[in-house]
């Protein structure tokens, strides 16, 4: 055969076997890889109260967060005969590593009544902010009365990368469930 | 356009690609034994990702059109081992000394861990902005520019990291190093050093 | 060229002609993947699975393999497996997928696969290229585990270890928790770390080829003075 036929033939068909098996394997590795995901943020939202509580889903226009790169995802939880917006963040810093994270802003007090690390990844320095009192001691308030809002402290590379997320959310929050814009 | 600048002087210093997020060792560890091979290595490297980046941006729109995602590897690593070989058919012709001067560095490219995580950054473009914390406001073009000034940036960077590393070299090659320490292993003892540098002391610059 | 025996093609990859300690080939993911003793493990089993199936794959094909394409067929195999892996692992073992990130399919770039695809699985027996794959690649998961145990035991002050599959810690054993030094679960203590480890192995190397050499001398210098 044809040197010119033969090569190509030979790599496509080696690429189309493999392939091909690629494709088996990856189809049947996508059902379980949809179940990890749901786990994950179920796990993450049951770990946030205590007792029963009942995730809603929120209006289209508070879920457009174009200028806010750190909020993945918002969800209103009613927890207890109370309500909170839980705000699902993540900080992306190659250096210290990805923390994933949850704060839950209670409507009512405006304050930050829950908070959970949903993933670690490879980070000695996010450790200190899986324990939930950590975070709220570490919390430090601004401002007074009306308008405060508690915001991290600590100057490190994750303790930045996680204030930066913080903010956003309640940046976010301020502008949207604050009763108009402050 | 802050952001561009911002972007190119975090890829190029505080997220060093070497000495942050180490990748790219191999051939940091192995070319930097002489300075000259160094410039050759770190220039033809940047060319070399620019245009990978420039290909493999349009073709990972092609792979997600279709769904087949998770051939994006496979057919990234077929287009850099192509753009390596025309850019060495591309030396050979135009500069034969260039050419004799790189010699085996130039198909090294090919398995340059640096090459394919440019590349990678394609697929994830959420978690690209993310990690530079970037907001994107300008749509598919923006995606297009800020992955390509990226792309300069880490090869400039990696090549940055290259030619220091190589000077360096030069100086402990005729320091007088414990025995066995010689070579490799001081010059990984002074890379650490060196990611101190780069990793805190260009921190918060940009 | 001499037949190698069995357990040689297996035993050399591991000490004599470790991939890492000794020939410095295939250093991305070490330095990366080694903050714990977790992530070794994993990088080194994904890298051990990954070398057999190649070399097992590449060794079938060997007699059919033009020689023109061989290396875009290589790198073909050498993708598709190392895809196959990440998304099993992505699956299974999610924690450690995402801890190793980008490191899985960097194992595609890994100088130690296409080296050994093209230097060993392309001339050898079926049979020789799996015992190769599976010595080189447990060569490769010790040396990630040496230098991940020392970073890990000065980062963190001990071992813990976590169950891939469901994320749960297994156990965690922080005996120097009290003096641990963050610096080496970062790049920069994993570079002194390698760099001492590699000094302190070349010197032992030296030391015994120092030995050796005094003891041939002596070996010399006996018969030469039997023979006089």
């Amino acid at each position: 055969m044809n040197k010119f036929v033969k090569l190509p033939l030979f790599l496509g068909g080696v690429s189309l076997i493999f392939c091909t098996t690629l494709a088996i394997v990856v189809n049947f590795c996508k059902p379980q890889m949809e179940k990890n995901e749901q786990k994950k943020t179920e796990e993450a939202y049951a770990s946030l109260y205590e007792g029963e509580i009942n995730i809603l889903d929120l209006d289209e226009k508070y879920l457009d967060f174009k200028d806010y790169s750190q909020i993945k995802d918002l969800k209103k939880i009613e927890h207890e005969g109370k309500n909170s917006y839980v705000y699902s963040l993540t900080t992306q810093d190659p250096q210290s590593g990805t923390v994933s994270f949850m704060l839950g802003i209670d409507s009512e007090a405006n304050k930050v009544d829950a908070y959970t690390v949903v993933a670690n990844n490879n980070s000695g320095y996010a450790k200190q902010f899986e324990n939930v009192d950590a975070v709220k001691d570490a919390l430090v308030k601004y401002g007074d009365g009306e308008g405060s809002f508690y915001r991290t402290a600590g100057a490190t590379k994750t303790e930045n990368a996680m204030k930066y997320a913080v903010n956003q959310a309640f940046l976010h929050y301020r502008n949207n469930f604050m009763g108009g814009n402050n | 356009m802050s952001a561009a600048f911002t972007l190119f002087m975090k890829a190029l210093l505080t997220s060093n690609v070497v000495f942050s997020l180490p990748y790219g060792i191999c051939s940091y560890l192995g070319v930097s034994k002489s300075k000259k091979n160094s410039i050759g290595m770190g220039l033809a490297l940047t060319f070399v990702t620019f245009l990978a980046t420039l290909i493999c941006f349009f073709l990972n729109m092609l792979l997600e059109q279709f769904e087949i995602g998770y051939m994006s590897t496979i057919c990234f690593i077929l287009v850099i081992a192509s753009v390596v070989q025309f850019v060495e058919m591309f030396v050979k012709k135009f500069s034969p000394s260039l050419y004799k001067a790189l010699g085996i560095y130039l198909p090294l490219i090919t398995t340059n861990c640096v090459v394919l995580y440019v590349v990678k950054q394609t697929t994830d473009m959420s978690a690209f902005y993310g990690s530079f914390n970037i907001t994107n406001s300008m749509g598919l073009l923006g995606d297009f520019l800020f992955i390509l000034i990226f792309a300069i940036g880490t090869a400039l960077g990696y090549f940055l990291a290259l030619y220091l590393f190589a000077v360096i070299r030069e100086k402990m090659d005729a320091a007088p190093t414990p025995k066995g320490f010689k070579g490799v292993a001081i010059g990984l003892i002074c890379s650490a050093i060196m990611a101190i540098v780069f990793i805190n002391g260009f921190a918060g610059v940009f | 060229m001499e037949k190698q025996s069995k357990k040689s093609i297996f035993i050399n990859p591991l000490i004599k002609e470790n991939a890492i300690l000794i020939n410095l080939l295939g250093m991305c993911p070490v330095l990366g993947v080694t903050t714990s003793i977790n992530n070794a493990l994993g990088m080194g089993v994904a890298v051990i699975l990954v070398l057999f199936c190649t070399n097992t794959f590449i060794s079938l094909i060997r007699k059919w393999v033009p020689d023109e394409v061989r290396i875009p067929v290589f790198i073909v195999i050498i993708a598709c497996f190392v895809t196959m892996i990440e998304y099993l692992m992505k699956a299974f073992t999610p924690d450690l997928a995402s801890n190793l990130g980008l490191f899985i399919p960097m194992i595609t770039v890994n100088c130690i696969i296409l080296g050994r695809a093209e230097a060993f699985a392309s001339k050898n027996t079926v049979v020789d290229s799996m015992l190769d794959g599976l010595g080189t690649g447990i060569g490769f998961l010790g040396s990630c585990l040496l230098l991940a145990f020392f970073r890990e035991v000065l980062g963190t002050g001990g071992i813990s270890f976590n169950n891939p599959f469901t994320g749960k810690q297994l156990f965690s054993f922080l005996p120097l928790e009290a003096i641990k030094m963050p610096i080496f679960v970062q790049t920069s203590g994993a570079f002194m770390m390698f760099g001492l480890i590699l000094g302190v192995f070349f010197a032992i190397q030296l030391k015994i080829e120092e030995s050796k050499k005094l003891k041939e001398k002596k070996a010399k210098e006996n018969l030469a003075k039997e023979v006089k």
